[in-house]
């Protein structure tokens, strides 16, 4: 689990961000070209391999049928020098070698056998290896007594035998020989001497035999000398005697050849046949360059198939990602429309459903919402007919009462005595009490639910005017009142601070006890960013378990006889606080006096 | 006969109390009073037992409670300023409502001046005697049936 965040942003890092579109069809071309590598390498391998397997078994079959071929030919050259040897004319020869027997056998020899152009010339020779008589010329003649190195002398009188081949002149031979017997035995030998190379119609007989590109050579089994039917031409690289099977070996001027060779067993020969592999590796070579080709093509059409792919995929999906990205920034109208049965299209259909219901669910909830609103309005305004019942009917029996009471105390106090007169009076103190109460209940309610417009409102004038409303009451408490101007501006609402500051002020004023001088000071200072306005006095103060409870509603700490109120108005001030978007405290000290504070957001654009 | 203040009022103690303070002020100034919005529309217009002019002299001010049986004060004051030979009749709006909507639709309607009831009847003395010094006699009343005597001129004689 350690590595696991390790992995993700190792993998966050191959590809980063990249698209869909582009990263398929990268993948596929990285997989289809090792594919096509792997497969590519394999094929050719294996192309070679076959055609060199193929080659060789070529090459064997070709070096075996000419081998069979040359063995069957020199047994047939054998074969027709014996027939020809068993000739009367020769025989007399051997017999008596007169001049005329002598003309006789030379005339024999000239028309000796078929293809006369392979042959040379024919000789007789005595069982002796003496050359005895010859068609041959003196002057290309191979010189004296020489050249019977390669003359098989082991020659039967029926088989005849073929020699090695050798260089006379500037041209090639062999010699077949067959033994020449009288009825007494053995007389000489008859020698015929044939070309070693072969005419230009017989070489392209050869050529078709063994394949264009190809050589045959065809060696003494001594290995001493070698041609290639043309001339006589140097040994090959290895020593073919003691090779087995398939050969190969460089050519300085053709590279690397493949190679087979065969003795021809009753022929003291050898043929060999070679091919470059130049020419066996051609064809692989030509496979190679079309399977290249070929994978290019594959190459393009996997990548284009995979870019359709990846476009067919990412097209919807960035299509899906603005739909998404738009209902997340509240517009419901984008459509995502793709018309396709696959796993993409469901996605977008689900999508599409999905929005659908995203969109119904905030309608409804929007309607759900009016509706409470309206519900809450009409909550609200059967609150503000409440309130607008009690200002008028409750106000009306008091007028009556206090009003009744008056005109009793006026009109009919003659007729009263003492006691009457004071219940006159509290009739008219306790009226009094309720029409306070109830105009405070009013300011309470109307502070709670009014609508407040907050706008700028300089607190100086507003605390001059709250001061000029309580001046008959100050001025009857000979009250000192200082006013730290100027006083900052604040984000709040004219009517409510002027009522906030009354009800604090006279709140203070209240609670000096009769035998000291008031002293009220208000005075404002910036905290935290908002304006904290101070209304302090010399009062009897506020034992610190009572400072919670304050600005209650009707929270009292003192009864009315001490301290006449109603009890609501530093609720009032909470309230009218809150709405404005600020709160209220006090400070005290018990015996010398409280600080009352109200903070206020400050307009905007007053320095902070 | 002095100029008559017409007071619009269905509480019958308040009409006593202000009846009272009109006396404890010496307004000489009769008072006549109706207790609802259709009866100050008729009296106003002069309509039934209100044609006889001598018994129901035509008002110089009316003082009108806003929440009124049937025809409600505003309902009056509308009206009142919807009739052409009437429109320019001084109308202070005594009333006990200290609603700021009350306040802007009286004077929204063409309310010369709002009053509230106060409580004491202390208050209610001086501000009565605040009204006559005020509307009684410093204030230039404007004439208003002049106007509808002669539009009801021109109807005779178009008749």
């Amino acid at each position: 689990m350690a590595d696991l965040p390790t992995a993700r942003s190792a993998r966050r890092r191959l590809l980063p961000g990249i698209s869909i579109e582009y990263k398929l069809p990268l993948s596929i071309a990285v997989l289809l070209l090792t594919v096509i590598v792997v497969s590519s390498w394999a094929a050719y391998r294996g192309v070679r391999s076959a055609a060199f397997t193929a080659a060789r078994e070529r090459l064997t079959n070709v070096t075996n049928e000419l081998a069979s071929l040359l063995q069957t030919q020199g047994r047939q050259m054998g074969v027709l020098l014996a027939r020809a040897a068993a000739n009367d004319t020769i025989r007399r020869f051997f017999d008596s070698q007169t001049p005329q027997a002598r003309l006789d056998a030379l005339a024999a020899l000239r028309n000796m056998g078929p293809a006369p152009e392979q042959v040379i010339g024919a000789e007789l020779w005595s069982a002796r290896h003496e050359r005895l008589l010859t068609t041959i010329p003196e002057e290309s003649y191979f010189g004296p007594g020489g050249q019977a190195d390669n003359v098989v002398w082991a020659a039967q009188a029926d088989t005849g035998a073929v020699g090695r081949i050798q260089e006379i002149g500037d041209s090639l031979a062999y010699p077949v020989s067959a033994l020449v017997t009288g009825p007494a035995g053995p007389l000489g030998y008859l020698v015929q001497w044939r070309r070693g190379s072969s005419s230009p119609s017989a070489h392209e007989g050869t050529v078709a035999i063994i394949g264009t590109g190809a050589g045959l050579y065809i060696g003494n089994d001594r290995g001493d000398f070698w041609t290639d039917l043309v001339g006589a031409v140097p040994k090959p690289p290895v020593d073919i005697r003691a090779a087995r099977g398939i050969l190969t070996y460089e050519r300085p001027d053709k590279g690397p050849m493949l190679a087979a060779a065969r003795p021809l067993g009753a022929l003291p020969w050898v043929v060999l046949v070679e091919f470059p592999e130049r020419l066996v590796a051609a064809p692989v070579t030509l496979f190679y360059r079309r399977l290249l080709i070929v994978d290019l093509a594959l190459v393009v059409v996997g990548l284009l198939a995979a870019w359709w792919m990846g476009h067919r995929i990412a097209a919807p999906l960035r299509q899906l990602t603005a739909a998404s990205a738009g209902i997340a920034a509240g517009d419901y109208s984008r459509s995502v429309t793709v018309e396709r049965d696959d796993e993409v299209g469901q996605l977008a259909a689900a999508f599409t459903t999905m929005a659908q219901r995203v969109r119904d669910a905030q309608i409804r909830l929007e309607e759900q919402v009016r509706e409470r609103t309206s519900a809450l309005q009409e909550r609200n305004d059967e609150l503000e007919a409440f309130g607008y019942s009690i200002s008028h009917d409750l106000r009306a029996p008091l007028r009556a009462m206090q009003g009744f009471s008056q005109a009793l105390l006026e009109d009919c106090g003659d007729r009263l005595d003492a006691m009457g007169r004071e219940y006159a009076e509290r009739i008219v103190a306790g009226g009094k009490r309720m029409d306070e109460l109830i105009r405070d209940l009013l300011a309470y309610s109307r502070v709670s639910r009014a609508e407040l417009q907050l706008m700028r409102v300089p607190l100086t004038p507003i605390a001059q005017s709250a001061l000029a409303e309580l001046s008959g009451l100050l001025r009857s408490r000979s009250a000192n009142v200082r006013v730290d101007e100027p006083l900052p501006v604040v984000l709040g609402h004219p009517a409510t601070l002027s009522q906030v500051l009354m009800n604090l002020l006279g709140n203070g004023l209240k609670f000096v006890p009769p035998e000291r001088t008031p002293e009220l000071r208000v005075s404002a200072e910036r905290r935290n960013g908002l304006v904290r306005v101070w209304v302090e006095d010399n009062g009897i103060g506020i034992a610190p378990e009572h400072l919670a409870r304050i600005f209650r509603v009707f929270e009292r700490l003192h009864s009315t006889d001490d301290y006449p109120g109603t009890g609501i108005g530093l609720a009032i001030v909470r309230k009218a606080a809150e709405r404005m978007g600020g709160r209220v405290g006090v400070e005290s000290n018990p015996g010398s006096g409280s600080r009352f504070w109200i903070e206020l957001q400050p307009a905007p654009g007053e320095g902070a | 006969m002095g100029q008559v203040i017409l007071v619009v009022e269905d509480d019958p103690n308040d009409v006593l109390l202000i009846q009272r303070a009109f006396s404890k002020a010496r307004i000489l100034n009769p008072v006549r009073t109706v207790s609802n919005g259709d009866e100050a529309v008729a009296y106003v217009s002069g309509d039934g037992q209100y044609a006889d002019r001598e018994a129901y002299p035509f008002p110089v001010l009316v003082l009108l409670d806003l929440k009124l049986p049937r025809r409600s004060g505003l309902e009056v004051l509308a009206w009142v300023r919807s009739q052409p030979g009437l429109k320019r009749l001084p109308v202070v709006v005594l009333t006990s409502s200290r609603e700021s909507s009350d306040i802007n639709r009286a004077y929204d309607l063409g309310a010369n001046s709002y009053l509230v009831k106060p409580v004491g009847f202390d208050s209610l003395l001086e501000l009565v005697k605040s009204l006559e010094v005020y509307w009684m006699m410093l204030n230039q009343n404007p004439d208003v049936l002049v106007e509808r005597d002669a539009q009801v001129d021109a109807r005779r004689g178009g008749l």
